[in-house]
């Protein structure tokens, strides 16, 4: 592959990924969001958080509503498909038995370093004892 | 100047963010960077040029894309490369909708940040209760994710096709869980629970067949999990629901 070639893979790429990132936080700023200021969904618990919502009508304030959620689903997604997928197949027991362990290490309430450490230890433990 | 930038902004992020967070930030980045390091020895080993395996990173900087784009350049397919890469990065345009407040509102701080938005400053700055704090941990994360990530590429290029597989440390194992137990305190909530249960049983079961990127923007549809209101508000006088799986702790 020639050197222009690869000159404008790189650009192209890099451009459009730079595209979508600031496109979405563009994006955003024409959202007429309530939670403009606080847009975690934890505080849609609160008590006068969902009165603002309710007040303000129609699709923004529905997407308002629902682009907290957003993360956590893309997020959830991510981590769902990084953990038992490999290039479209299953990715071995070996990885998602190690993300569990983390994900259990971190429901126990163990320290974030701890839970992520344990998840590869488990994970690289399991595939030298032979486990896919 | 860059350094002086960056101590600075860690002091600030230390006391904004509290030694916890900046810890987790740290994990994440070292993690990150080993990947890094796998990224670039994959890369040559294929055979791309160091200066434009460098370039992916410097320019790119997703992860994921450059290891796609990476390896079908070297099978010959740059079309396929630039569209799986954008496809596989159209994830950070609904990232920036939900997190645009952490890059804060100057137009040099939203046209730096956006270089910087990827899943882990976009997570860790969604794991904070506030704006400020928001954005203190968006561009820490940022930041040392930037440079380590140069960093662990360039030794990468360095030692080669030798330590070509991240998985041999379980490192394969370590990203999805750290993403995972970013958003643990959205799962301990209904809403959230049903909302990221829903999303990663559809980007699971569709990629095993739809290509790689699409899955993920699939698991939007998780969203309709939400519900019509949300959740029933905790009484006003209990205390504030804690945000991260770190604060929560003593």
């Amino acid at each position: 592959m020639s050197s222009h070639t690869l000159i404008v893979v790189i650009a192209l790429l890099a451009l459009g990924t730079y595209g979508l990132r600031l496109g979405g936080v563009l994006l955003a700023r024409r959202i007429p969001a309530p939670a403009a200021t606080d847009t975690s969904p934890a505080p849609a618990g609160d008590g006068d958080a969902p009165t603002d919502r309710g007040s303000t009508t129609g699709v923004g304030a529905r997407v308002a509503r629902l682009l907290p959620y957003a993360a956590v689903a893309l997020l959830a997604a991510l981590a769902g498909t990084a953990a038992v997928i490999e290039s479209g197949e299953f990715a071995g027991y070996a990885r998602p038995a190690g993300v569990v362990a983390g994900l259990v290490a971190g429901l126990l309430r163990a320290p974030f370093a701890v839970a992520v450490v344990l998840a590869a230890a488990v994970a690289a433990g399991l595939r030298l004892l032979g486990v896919p | 100047m860059r350094s002086v930038f960056i101590i600075s902004n860690m002091r600030t992020a230390w006391r904004t963010l509290g030694a916890r967070v900046v810890r987790d930030i740290m994990t994440v980045a070292v993690a990150c960077c080993f990947v890094g390091v796998s990224y670039g020895a994959i890369a040559v080993a294929s055979g791309i040029p160091t200066w434009a395996v460098v370039a992916f990173s410097v320019f790119v900087f997703a992860g994921g894309s450059q290891f796609l784009a990476v390896s079908l350049v070297a099978a010959g397919s740059p079309v396929t490369a630039v569209l799986g890469g954008l496809l596989l990065n159209a994830r950070h345009l609904p990232f920036g909708l939900t997190i645009a407040d952490a890059l804060g509102t100057t137009w040099p701080r939203r046209l730096i940040g956006s270089h910087l938005l990827i899943d882990e400053s976009a997570a860790f700055a969604l794991a904070q209760p506030d704006t400020p704090r928001r954005r203190a941990a968006y561009w820490l994360t940022g930041i040392t994710l930037f440079v380590l990530w140069q960093a662990g590429t360039l030794v990468g290029v360095a030692v080669g096709s030798n330590i070509a597989d991240p998985s041999s440390f379980g490192l394969d194992a370590a990203f999805p869980a750290a993403l995972l137990l970013l958003i643990l305190p959205r799962l301990r909530e209904a809403a959230g629970l049903r909302v990221a249960t829903t999303a990663a049983a559809i980007a699971v079961v569709t990629a095993l067949f739809l290509p790689a990127g699409l899955p993920v923007l699939l698991g939007l549809l998780g969203l309709v999990a939400v519900g019509r209101r949300p959740d029933q508000p905790p009484p006003a006088s209990s205390p504030p629901t804690p945000v991260t799986a770190t604060e929560a702790k003593p």
